[in-house]
């Protein structure tokens, strides 16, 4: 086991990561920006390195001054959380060429997989089903004409390099495809330094499916089952369950199979995710897969009793796997909220500040990520997330009622939360009803404004 | 609006293990290394502080009689790394790697902070003279130190002309980023 990991990020994830740590007996190294002096993960780490200035690129995403904190320290080995650096191939092989130990999967894997249009091709190569689409990059006007006229509108437009919901068009007609294929290209160039477009049938009413993966470095590769995060604000997530209550046990079942495949022709390691779209025929589709743990881990960890850091850790330690069994059952219904610093009631915006009352819910069933204090300042340079709420309970009902009671007890005051929001949706008819898709939130938000309600008090 | 948790006024909160020692700590080093953090409460005007690193604990106060100053001096610029620093950063001081002012008995005097993460060096080889000595005079672009990152030698010059005052960091000392270094006295 390490004797000293170095945790590469800020906030909940940070914190996350040490707990893990020091349960594990590993030391831990916290870098912060100027700006996170006062944040929580810099307070309960070891050790703590002050990177840089307030901005990503001077400090959590600055690889030398990460790497020679990691040197200063004799940190053995880096966690990059997610975000930041957690998926650059690059960094990865850097860590590796100074001796330091990446926990994650390899660079070439992380390279495969987050290019978007050679991770179609793989997944098509291991058989998973994927979206008619292009099936490789969109070089002109023309082809891109072409293509929808083969796999038929509507189209989505996808930059290659992209991910995390960004850089895509949708388009209904030729007209509004050749302009959108120009804009995301331009887009793409733009925000990802690579112009490459690819195009695929917009999956209608889809639902976000995704499977959890956990590999050695032996070859041992198991899935811890499926998330549905279909209730997602401009591709952000908001809402996030396991298991799926739209899946049946053999579609359970397919599912788990066709990811596990996948890793498996990668030689997955480490902690990664296999998104799917899956329509209202039920049929379900390769999106993309995601090189890293996720913000939603939770929600799997409890019905599933595993510690997905924890294993992240051990298995970078080069030990086995102790998930012996390739599925594993799941036990009860988990739901995650994230709290955002926004205010719902003026179109999400960002809502820094400092936490002036604090209140953190408990009682059984209910666990909290956060990185919040009394007395914090949220910092205004990086993203709004402020807490995650997971419940646990035998079901889903009960967890929808335990998640709006520890939703009730949440106190943040001094800056705007979505937390009010989040409490309407899952007392609303349909979230119940479970029949919703991605395009929930939005219907959810036009309805109430149709309706003439103002958004919640909160 | 409070820029940070309440603390105790007139000394530094606890922080933990902020600046690592020189690699391969000897025993014989550790009585060195109270040695200078003795130095560093004086420098800084800091009447209580704990250090804790590698399995010690050092806890020092200053006794009754000494002057009870309050450590919150604002930050003066002019570093290699001007630092527009927000609010909370500024007063989040802690051991040993403090981003609050110069001695408060010449306020006229500009303190070098660290631009990078790395080891600090006084000359540019181990057998090769230090770069600077307490006492002599710098010009604008002049060489002060080295900081090593990732087998780089990065070269931190002078963008001030003045004398040096005080050269707090140690030769092969790990420094973070706007970690003091030099005291200059630009007049």
């Amino acid at each position: 086991m390490f004797n000293k990991v170095l945790i590469a990020n800020r906030g909940e994830i940070a914190l996350r990561i040490i707990r893990a740590c020091k349960e594990l007996g590993v030391k831990t190294v916290a870098v912060y920006s100027e700006a996170d002096a006062e944040s929580l993960h810099v307070h309960l780490a070891d050790e703590s390195v002050c990177i840089g200035r307030a901005s990503s690129k001077e400090s959590y995403l600055n690889i030398p001054a990460i790497i020679s904190a990691a040197e200063i320290t004799d940190a053995e080995a880096i966690h990059p959380g997610y975000g930041f650096l957690a998926e650059n191939a690059h960094f990865a092989e850097v860590c590796a060429s100074c001796q330091i130990k990446f926990i994650g999967p390899k660079p070439e894997v992380m390279r495969l997989m987050g290019d978007k249009v050679a991770a179609i091709r793989t997944a098509k190569k291991a058989g998973t089903p994927t979206t008619p689409g292009s099936d490789g990059p969109v070089l002109d006007g023309k082809q891109a004409l072409e293509v929808a006229k083969r796999i038929k509108y509507p189209v989505i437009i996808k930059a290659s390099a992209g991910g995390g919901g960004r850089g895509m068009r949708i388009a209904h007609t030729d007209i509004s495809l050749t302009q959108a294929f120009q804009t995301c290209r331009a887009e793409a160039e733009a925000a990802f330094g690579n112009p490459e477009v690819y195009i695929e049938k917009y999956i209608e009413e889809p639902r976000h499916i995704e499977v959890q993966i956990l590999g050695d470095e032996y070859g041992h590769i198991v899935h811890l089952g499926e998330r549905d995060c279909t209730i997602q604000r401009s591709h952000q997530k908001l809402i996030e369950e396991a298991p799926s209550q739209v899946l049946s046990a053999r579609q359970r079942k397919r599912i788990g199979k066709y990811a596990l495949k996948l890793a498996k022709q990668v030689k997955y390691t480490s902690a990664g995710t296999i998104e799917f779209l899956m329509d209202k025929h039920s049929d379900f589709y390769f999106m993309e897969m995601n090189t890293r743990v996720q913000v939603e881990h939770p929600v799997t960890e409890l019905i599933m009793g595993v510690d997905i850091i924890k294993e992240q850790i051990k298995i970078a330690a080069g030990e086995r796997l102790s998930i012996t069994k390739d599925i594993l059952e799941p036990r009860g219904h988990a739901i995650e909220c994230r709290i955002n610093a926004e205010n719902p009631d003026d179109n999400f915006r960002p809502s820094p500040g400092t936490i002036t009352t604090y209140h953190v819910p408990g009682g059984p069933g209910v666990r909290v990520d956060t990185h919040l204090y009394q007395g914090y300042k949220v910092p205004p340079y990086y993203d709004s997330m402020l807490a995650k709420i997971i419940v646990h309970s035998p079901n889903r009902n009960e967890a929808i009622r335990r998640m709006i009671r520890a939703l009730d007890e949440l106190v943040v005051e001094g800056v705007h939360t979505t937390t009010g929001f989040l409490k309407t949706i899952l007392e609303s008819e349909s979230f119940r009803r479970g029949d919703y898709s991605t395009h929930f939130v939005e219907k959810f938000m036009k309805n109430k404004k149709d309706k003439g309600e103002e958004g919640p008090a909160k | 609006m409070s820029t940070s948790p309440e603390k105790n006024e007139g000394s530094k909160p606890e922080k933990k293990k902020k600046t690592p020692a020189p690699k391969k700590v000897k025993v014989s080093s550790k009585l060195a290394l109270v040695q200078d953090v003795i130095h560093l409460m004086n420098e800084a005007d800091i009447s209580e502080l704990s250090f804790e690193q590698s399995g010690m604990k050092i806890h020092l106060r200053r006794g009754p009689g000494m002057p009870f100053q309050t450590v919150m001096a604002p930050v003066i610029a002019q570093s290699p790394a001007p630092a527009a620093v927000p609010a909370a950063a500024s007063s989040a001081p802690s051991a040993g790697a403090t981003a609050a002012a110069s001695p408060s008995a010449n306020d006229n005097t500009v303190t070098v902070k660290s631009p990078m993460v790395g080891t600090f060096y006084r000359a540019p080889s181990p057998d090769a003279k230090s770069f600077i000595e307490e006492g002599d005079k710098v010009a604008v672009g002049q060489v002060y130190c080295i900081i090593e990152a990732m087998k780089l030698m990065n070269e931190v010059k002078a963008e001030v002309a003045g004398k040096v005052v005080k050269i707090i960091a140690q030769n092969g000392q790990a420094v973070e980023f706007n970690q003091p270094l030099i005291v200059i006295d630009p007049s």
